[in-house]
């Protein structure tokens, strides 16, 4: 077992500058050799099983988890990992009662979920860019979010992600919830709720409605919250408990994500094609599978990606607005929600 | 009353059947060219086998069905249910678990429209008739079989018809509230004298009460006897032993042998 | 040698709250799984306290209310048609046990855009919900009508209003009672599957803040004991009505 945990360590120390220095051929390379299963130092018996919860339903967004199993990367960290689906507040309560070893969960979340007791921590970013943004047609979206005041949003509830970036924008606007008229869509349906003229603009995943309204003929313009008020994107969970009791474990897992999602970067394909591996059905729609997934790449590598290193100078200040919001308090401490490898 | 015979009221509505035939869309003939007159007031019991169609013709009196051919007339007019001129007692007394006995004896001027306040008087009156007076709030669960006859009785009433039609209303009675209460009807419809038609299985009830006793056949119905009773009224049970009684009764179970039924029914107990 | 009643709902209630707080105690799984029940009372006073479980509950409460009265209405109209026309019944229930099968959930967010959102939307979803136990009860309570008091209604010459309100209706009543009772308690589910839907308050919005927002999962059970408790006030409400309403029987 020893040794398995120095190679790890030596893949670790190995791999990641190699992966960080760039979309360069040196990444590809190290995703091409990884799928040869004799490569893999023990057998298949003496692989650490992991469970990973994932978000509520199978999508390319998850793609390098994917990668990282149909391709190796897992396996080469000495790791059996099983995917598992839950809802995002599950997803966090799982992981915490060690249920699943690891999570997709939004960096907002955590903060909320750690503050109210649930012992949980940030492990490593996924997406460098938040996710979510503002969307309306095309010449409706204004640039100053002050100018939203008045008009009337669509977004899945009063939480998560969604409500989080929406509350920090129009804050940034000087405005609260009050100042505009929210409605609810919390089957996640709100970019019905635009093309039926029932709201002027909606919150909405940047790889995912604008397509989505695209393909009902609907051109649209985002307002994305990175520059108005930054704030960290979805990455991955552990419980205090794994931290603790296993840190090798979450080094590995967490930098073989990392390596996986290098390879998805590098070439999107790699990770549709593992995706239609794993998951069959996402593999019906290609040509829509690989926009969303490029779209996808795009916010995971804005501003170069680094591995899933924690931008901790982000969540300071995405701490403070929480704050300013009412979302959390002081109780917790930035450090007690993130963990740095 | 004094020369036995039963006078005619003004209410009194004679009835007519012409060549009659009723068959069920089941495909059985119930009733096969059935004639039949009843003169307005008389009180004409109808007696024969199961399944003779005896149901069928009160039914088709009361407007509940109309003939497949032939005529059916109340006083020159086809019958129209509810309309009032003819009352019809149910073989079971059928009143209305969850109302009073006032509010079942006023059901037939509920559902004609007639308002609470003008329904009151003409319900106690027809109670008083049967004497239910003092059962009036009742339940029909909490009423003896014979009350509850009266019940179906009273409500059959209520409208002052012209006719009035019995569907064996004494046979699901023992005998002696049976006995009892045809004394009851028989004292009524001296008072009160509509045309009545009687169904029945018993031949010395249908002795005891009519003036005229017709007998149908087996299915599909159809007269095989017609007779008179010659009995004086008032009768009483008493009257039954009478020579007349005695002879009138032979012969409807003559005719009834005629109209040849193999199995036992209730009138050949004797 | 009989118990009060009061004592026995006391004591049931009781050993209720020690099973919970037992099963809390020996399998030692967190407040955020399984809050022991004195942590959701806790919860509870502060929740009320605060007001917020007031605001939910009232939304919710004129949910339930209007869905109840707007389906259990509908279905008892719509049982009576199709108890007395085959021909209707025939035509339509395919559709109404179809509709039935269908996920009321899928459905929802559907409904909620078509009514343009907003309560209409929510007391449509709660009434559809309501609609199918009470309709079917109506149907069959009304089919089951003694022939004979049909005969003798008909030879009353009684029109077809007087034979529902004095017939058909007090006769199927015990049949329409049963429907309302499996139909208050679908109510309560179809205001928070509505509420799902969308909707900015309620218990179902509750639920879902407390859960997915918050992750006060005390809170969460405040609302779902708030729910349950609602559902058994509506479901004596309506065996009180029944004892009054239901005609004596033979």
């Amino acid at each position: 077992m020893s040794r398995l945990r120095l190679l790890v360590l030596a893949l670790l120390i190995f791999s990641i500058p190699a992966c960080a220095c760039g979309p360069g051929s040196a990444c590809g390379t190290t995703g091409s050799v990884v799928p040869s299963g004799s490569e893999v130092p023990s057998g298949p018996a003496s692989l650490q099983p992991v469970t990973v919860l994932l978000g509520f339903r199978p999508d390319v967004q998850f793609a390098p988890f994917y990668v990282g199993m149909h391709d190796g990367y897992y396996a080469r960290f000495g790791l059996d990992v099983t995917l598992e689906h839950a809802s995002g507040g599950d997803v966090i309560r799982k992981v915490a009662d060690r249920q699943a070893a690891f999570g997709v969960a939004d960096a907002t979340d955590v903060m909320i979920a750690r503050t109210s007791g649930i012992p949980i921590r940030y492990v490593s970013t996924l997406y460098q860019a938040f996710p979510v943004a503002i969307i309306g047609p095309r010449g409706t979206v204004p640039t100053d979010p002050a100018k939203l005041a008045g008009m009337t949003i669509g977004t899945p509830g009063r939480f998560g992600s969604s409500w989080h970036a929406l509350l920090a924008l129009l804050d940034a606007g000087g405005l609260t919830a009050a100042d505009v008229t929210i409605r609810e869509y919390p089957q996640f349906n709100q970019a019905e709720g635009l093309l039926n003229g029932d709201v002027d603009l909606i919150t909405g995943f940047r790889t995912n409605e604008p397509l989505q309204l695209g393909r009902q003929g609907m051109a649209v313009d985002m307002l994305t919250i990175d520059k108005v008020a930054p704030l960290p994107g979805p990455g991955v969970v552990a419980s205090d408990a794994i931290i603790a009791g296993d840190p090798t474990l979450v080094r590995a897992f967490t930098a073989a994500t990392a390596l996986a999602q290098q390879a998805v970067i590098d070439d999107p394909q790699v990770g549709l094609d593992a995706a239609a591996a794993i998951v069959p059905t996402l593999g019906e729609d290609p040509a829509t599978g690989l926009a969303v997934l490029r779209a996808t790449v795009g916010l995971w590598s804005e501003g170069g990606f680094d591995g899933g290193l924690i931008d901790r100078a982000r969540w300071a200040a995405a701490f403070a607005t929480m704050r300013h919001l009412g979302f959390i308090d002081a109780s917790v401490a930035v450090d007690e929600m993130i963990w740095t490898r | 009353m004094d020369d036995g015979s039963r006078g005619v009221t003004d209410g009194a509505l004679a009835l007519r059947l012409e060549s009659v035939s009723l068959r069920y869309p089941s495909g059985i003939e119930a009733l096969h060219d059935l004639d039949l007159e009843v003169a307005a007031g008389s009180l004409t019991a109808v007696i024969g086998p199961n399944g003779c169609g005896k149901s069928t013709l009160l039914r088709l009196l009361a407007g509940l069905l109309r003939p497949t051919a032939g005529r059916v007339t109340v006083n020159g007019q086809p019958p129209r249910a509810g309309d009032g001129r003819v009352g019809l007692a149910f073989q079971q007394p059928r009143l209305v678990p969850w109302l009073t006995v006032a509010e079942n004896v006023g059901l037939p001027l509920a559902a004609k429209g007639v308002l609470a306040a003008a329904r009151a008087p003409r319900v106690a009156a027809a109670l008083a008739r049967v004497g239910l007076g003092p059962s009036a709030r009742l339940l029909p669960a909490q009423l003896s079989g014979g009350l509850a006859q009266r019940a179906g009785l009273a409500r059959a009433l209520i409208t002052d018809p012209g006719v009035l039609l019995l569907d064996e209303p004494f046979s699901a009675l023992d005998l002696l509230t049976r006995e009892a209460f045809d004394s009851e009807l028989e004292a009524l419809l001296v008072r009160r004298q509509p045309t009545l038609v009687l169904v029945t299985h018993s031949v010395s009830e249908a002795v005891l009460l009519a003036d005229r006793i017709v007998v149908l056949s087996a299915r599909p119905g159809a007269v095989v006897a017609d007779l008179p009773v010659e009995l004086p009224r008032p009768r009483s049970v008493a009257s039954q032993a009478e020579p007349t009684a005695v002879v009138a009764a032979a012969a409807v179970r003559d005719a009834l042998a005629i109209s040849h039924v193999p199995e036992i029914g209730p009138w050949s107990a004797p | 040698m009989s118990i009060p009643r009061l004592a026995v709902l006391a004591g049931s209630l009781l050993a209720f709250l020690l099973a919970w707080k037992l099963v809390a105690l020996v399998t030692g799984v967190p407040d955020y799984i399984l809050p022991a029940p004195e942590v959701v009372a806790e919860r509870g006073v502060r929740a009320i306290a605060s007001g917020t479980l007031w605001t939910h509950t009232s939304a919710t409460l004129l949910e339930i209310a209007l869905g109840f009265a707007v389906g259990a209405a509908t279905a008892i109209v719509i049982g009576l048609l199709l108890a007395r026309s085959v021909l209707l019944e025939r035509v339509l229930s395919p559709y109404i046990v179809a509709a039935q099968a269908v996920p009321i959930l899928a459905l929802a967010p559907l409904l909620d855009i078509w009514f343009g959102g907003g309560l209409v939307a929510r007391v449509i979803i709660c009434a559809l919900i309501v609609f199918f136990p009470i309709a079917i009860a109506t149907m069959v309570g009304v089919r089951s009508v003694d022939p004979t008091l049909v005969e003798l209604f008909d030879a009353l010459g009684a029109g077809e209003g007087f034979r529902v309100r004095r017939l058909d209706i007090p006769w199927a009543l015990p049949v329409i009672f049963g429907g309302l009772r499996v139909g208050i308690t679908l109510a309560v589910i179809g205001a928070v599957v509505a509420e799902w839907a969308g909707a900015s308050v309620g218990l179902g919005i509750l639920i879902n803040i407390a859960d997915q927002g918050l992750f006060d999962t005390p809170l969460m059970f405040v609302a779902l004991v708030t729910l349950a408790m609602i559902g058994l006030a509506g479901y004596a409400l309506i065996v009180a009505l029944e004892r009054r309403l239901v005609p004596p029987q033979r």
